[in-house]
């Protein structure tokens, strides 16, 4: 088989065989395909699509080009969770904990913060001495021990991947959805969870703006992780608005000690309910919606899941009295007010300008591998629709010693919308796919 | 400008600026473009299209990546020529030396076969002697003498193409109009002629397999050439079966120079004919169709245009006795006859199985820089409509002791059909764009 006619299949709209997506995949892993074939075909997909029987073949292809953890020496069913990126996004930071302190073991490998959107690992580097680069064994250890565990996804994992994204992102072959839910699933396949939960964000400050390519994305995802055997669901969740108050590593992760305390945002305890509920009865410990809730509930109020996450800070490496005494995470210095031009209704709070701006304080990275400054970040002083006075401050800057202050100031100001009547309320979670 | 934005910006089919196809092209040929990118971008241009615009300067970008040839001080209009490209095509050859004995000055550079097409040069090579790598003076300098000059193509004209070339090979992104309009195009703008006619050829044994297909390239070309100041116009002809009889590079100088000597067959003598008398116009000799046409069909019986082939071989270095004495050609002294199989009329003779046939014989090279054997080829003894009786001969094959010999037996018989029903008769022109 020459490559050069897979490329042409392609081009001409027909559907790949497993042979001609394995020899790609396997390819590209061992560098016998040349780059510049492999963007070619790249751009056919993007531009012709692929059959969900292809993107299948695609991500168990990828799966297979590295090691896949194996996870059935842990007790009960692992259940996952995957986001596909927002800002103000802490849910995993919430959810593994509470999940697992209802007795469903949550393995978790997470990414780091890239472009607008905030990654977990960034977060939870936050606490002095948390170690993400743990072994295997050792994230096996604290996942039988705690019951999750969070941790950075290992090169061993699914290299095709890697050197697909690499390419992807230099050739404007990213937007895809076969090529974005076979970089996702194949990775999370390769985890060795039983189940998973997807949370695939919709709007401004998500990869997906609209609903309908969230809910094919979900679509195939959901359909990708059934076929190879791991019951998988999503949720379509609203990113117009920034999840929460927060936005910035430390900031967040005290948002997450609070929700964990009952305390939290009611936008975000309201979807890690929602999804820990569908988690507990992926994992077999409810059977009954309502009850899941209720079961998810009370391990909010009881502190059972703040416990939980207190013991997985311990088991990595950092203080579980972090949890408590916020003033052993980093924090800014400096602070200053974005505020209303005018008097009226806020009916934009632009996430994704929000999200650039606390990167351009220091909160995130434009390019991998540059350093962060986990203090920094923004609080959001009111949600969507509340009536404000001109002057009246809107979000609350933490900043170094005004480093990207000005610029940041700027893109707040562009985030946000102040109009004569409030916006319609839109539910945060808009769709379940099952 | 960053690449990753242009390749973006024609994946989702908008059209590319000036400055953004300048910039690739520059790229590409400086090296500053990766092939990875490139490539991805050709497969968004195959895919996506380019308008006639955009075309215009992919052209222009791709000939001004090298240097052009400067004809001004050679005297009168220079008409140039090209084909796409067919089976038994050796209408350069005549016409070249037929257009320059009517007072048209005909600079042609020419390529090399590959694939189941022959090439000009080829040729031309299997006259003892003949050089075709002149250097530019020595071309100007037989073109003023002799009227035409037939060489090839100089590294230096449109290097982009050469690099591109190279790559769409390889990545499935050789079958686009634009891609293959402007890369013609920027050849034979760079040649350095004031006019230009092109042969588009369709059928089995073409590059476009249909008329619409042929029709759009030939659009395409004679906008290109048009909108750069040279004034271009297109036929395109009839490529389902051979060009005349020969196949194969001494066999069709053999027939070329027949067809100068009056005595060719009728399908190239036409051919030849209706494309010399359009440069004759084109060159300002003559303004009347029929007074051209008169003008051409004289060069041919008075032996004018004969005695102007024969001086430009012997200016090239080539023995101008091959004109007179065929057996100073190298050909292959086995040969073999495929016989009709039954009493009927000839259905079909397909171009494309005979040139692979002809190919088998060693006439022609599957990779570039493969040697050929100037002595074998075909000769086709009928024409399509043609009644046959059982056994009748229908190919003679010129071959070098048997070599190849089965597999282009197998491909002639392939090629043939005899049956009952008389093709659709179909002009060798089949439309002309001016």
């Amino acid at each position: 088989m020459r490559f050069v006619d897979v490329i042409i299949r392609k081009r001409d709209g027909h559907a790949l065989s497993k042979e001609e997506i394995d020899l790609f995949v396997a390819g590209v892993t061992d560098g016998r395909i040349p780059d510049y074939q492999a963007s070619a075909l790249l751009m056919a997909i993007v531009l012709r699509g692929m059959t969900n029987e292809e993107t299948a073949l695609l991500t168990d292809a990828m799966v297979r080009s590295g090691e896949r953890v194996d996870l059935s020496d842990i007790d009960g069913v692992k259940v996952g969770k995957h986001s596909t990126g927002g800002v103000g996004d802490k849910v995993s930071l919430v959810l593994a904990p509470l999940v697992a302190s209802c007795g469903v073991a949550v393995p978790k490998m997470s990414g780091r913060g890239l472009g607008h959107t905030g990654g977990t690992l960034d977060k939870l580097e936050s606490i002095p001495g948390f170690r993400v680069d743990l072994s295997i064994a050792e994230f096996k250890r604290v996942l039988a021990d705690v019951g999750t565990s969070i941790i950075g996804q290992t090169t061993k994992l699914v290299p095709a991947d890697k050197k697909l994204y690499g390419l992807r992102d230099v050739t404007a072959t990213i937007s895809s959805i076969p090529l974005i839910s076979a970089s996702i699933m194949s990775k999370k396949l390769a985890e060795g969870g039983d189940a998973l939960v997807l949370d695939v964000k919709c709007g401004d400050g998500a990869f997906m703006k609209d609903e309908a390519g969230a809910r094919e994305l979900a679509a195939t995802m959901v359909a990708i992780g059934n076929q190879a055997g791991m019951r998988t669901e999503a949720f379509i969740t609203g990113m117009d608005v920034p999840l929460g108050n927060a936005i910035g590593n430390a900031l967040e992760l005290i948002e997450a000690f609070d929700t964990l305390k009952g305390e939290g945002p009611g936008d975000l305890t309201g979807v890690v309910l929602r999804l820990a509920a569908r988690m507990l009865m992926l994992g077999g410990a409810e059977a009954d919606p309502e009850a899941a809730i209720a079961r998810a509930r009370a391990a909010l109020t009881s502190g059972r899941a703040l416990e939980t996450f207190a013991h997985m800070i311990e088991r990595q490496g950092g203080r579980a009295a972090i949890v408590t005494d916020y003033s052993l995470l980093p924090s800014a210095p400096d602070r200053e007010h974005c505020r209303a031009p005018r008097s009226g209704f806020v009916t934009a709070l632009g996430a994704e300008s929000i999200g650039r701006a606390t990167n351009l304080l220091g909160a995130g990275r434009a390019r991998v591998g540059d350093p962060i400054d986990h203090g920094v970040g923004a609080v959001m002083l009111v949600k969507a629709g509340q009536e404000v006075r001109e002057g009246d401050p809107l979000l609350e800057l933490h900043h170094r010693h005004g480093a990207g202050l000005h610029a940041a100031l700027a893109l707040c100001g562009e985030a946000v919308t102040i109009g004569d009547a409030p916006p319609r309320p839109q539910p945060i979670v808009r769709g379940e796919v099952r | 400008m960053r690449f990753v934005d242009v390749i973006a910006k024609k994946r989702d089919g908008h059209v590319l600026s000036r400055d953004e196809i300048q910039f690739f092209v520059e790229g590409v040929t400086t090296g500053t473009m990766p092939e990875y990118q490139a490539s991805a971008l050709l497969m968004a241009i195959v895919l996506r299209g380019m308008n006639d615009e955009e075309t215009g300067w992919l052209t222009d970008a791709m000939l001004r990546s090298g240097e052009r040839v400067d004809l001004s001080d050679i005297r009168g209009i220079k008409v140039g020529k090209h084909s796409t490209g067919g089976v038994g095509d050796k209408v350069s050859i005549v016409l070249a030396p037929v257009a320059a004995s009517c007072g048209v000055v005909v600079p042609k550079m020419s390529g090399r076969g590959l694939g189941h097409t022959g090439g000009t040069l080829d040729k031309l090579e299997s006259i003892p002697g003949f050089r075709v790598q002149l250097s530019i003076r020595e071309f100007k300098q037989i073109l003023r003498d002799v009227g035409t000059c037939i060489i090839g193509q100089t590294a230096d004209l449109a290097p982009a193409d050469k690099k591109l070339y190279a790559l769409r090979d390889v990545t499935g992104t050789v079958e686009a109009i634009p891609l293959l309009a402007s890369s013609i195009m920027s050849k034979k703008l760079a040649e350095g002629s004031n006019a230009l006619v092109l042969d588009v050829k369709t059928g089995d044994g073409a590059f476009m397999k249909d008329v619409d297909g042929a029709r759009a390239l030939a659009d395409a070309m004679v906008s290109i050439g048009t909108r750069a100041g040279v004034r271009t116009e297109a036929f395109i002809t009839d490529m389902e079966a051979p060009l005349g009889r020969a196949i194969g590079n001494s066999l069709e100088i053999i027939e070329c120079v027949e067809v100068l000597k009056g005595k060719g067959p009728a399908d190239v003598t036409s051919v030849v004919q209706r494309l010399a008398s359009r440069m004759v116009v084109l060159a300002g000799v003559e303004r009347d169709a029929d007074a051209a046409h008169a003008r051409v069909a004289e060069a041919l019986t008075s032996g004018r245009a004969l005695r102007t082939f024969t001086r430009m071989i012997e200016r090239q270095g080539g023995d101008p006795r091959v004109v007179d004495d065929p057996s100073l050609l190298p050909l292959a002294a086995s040969t073999e006859t495929i016989r009709a199989p039954r009493t009927g009329i000839v259905e079909r003779m397909r171009a494309g199985a005979l040139g692979h046939a002809s190919n088998a014989l060693g006439a022609g090279r599957t990779k570039v820089g493969d040697p050929v054997d100037h002595g074998v080829g075909l000769v086709v003894l009928v024409k399509p409509g043609d009644r046959v009786d059982s056994g009748q001969p229908l190919i003679e094959l010129h071959h070098r002791d048997g070599k190849g010999l089965d597999a282009a037996m197998a491909l002639c018989r392939d090629a043939l059909a005899v049956g009952d029903v008389a093709p659709p008769s179909r002009p060798k022109v089949l439309a002309e764009i001016r």
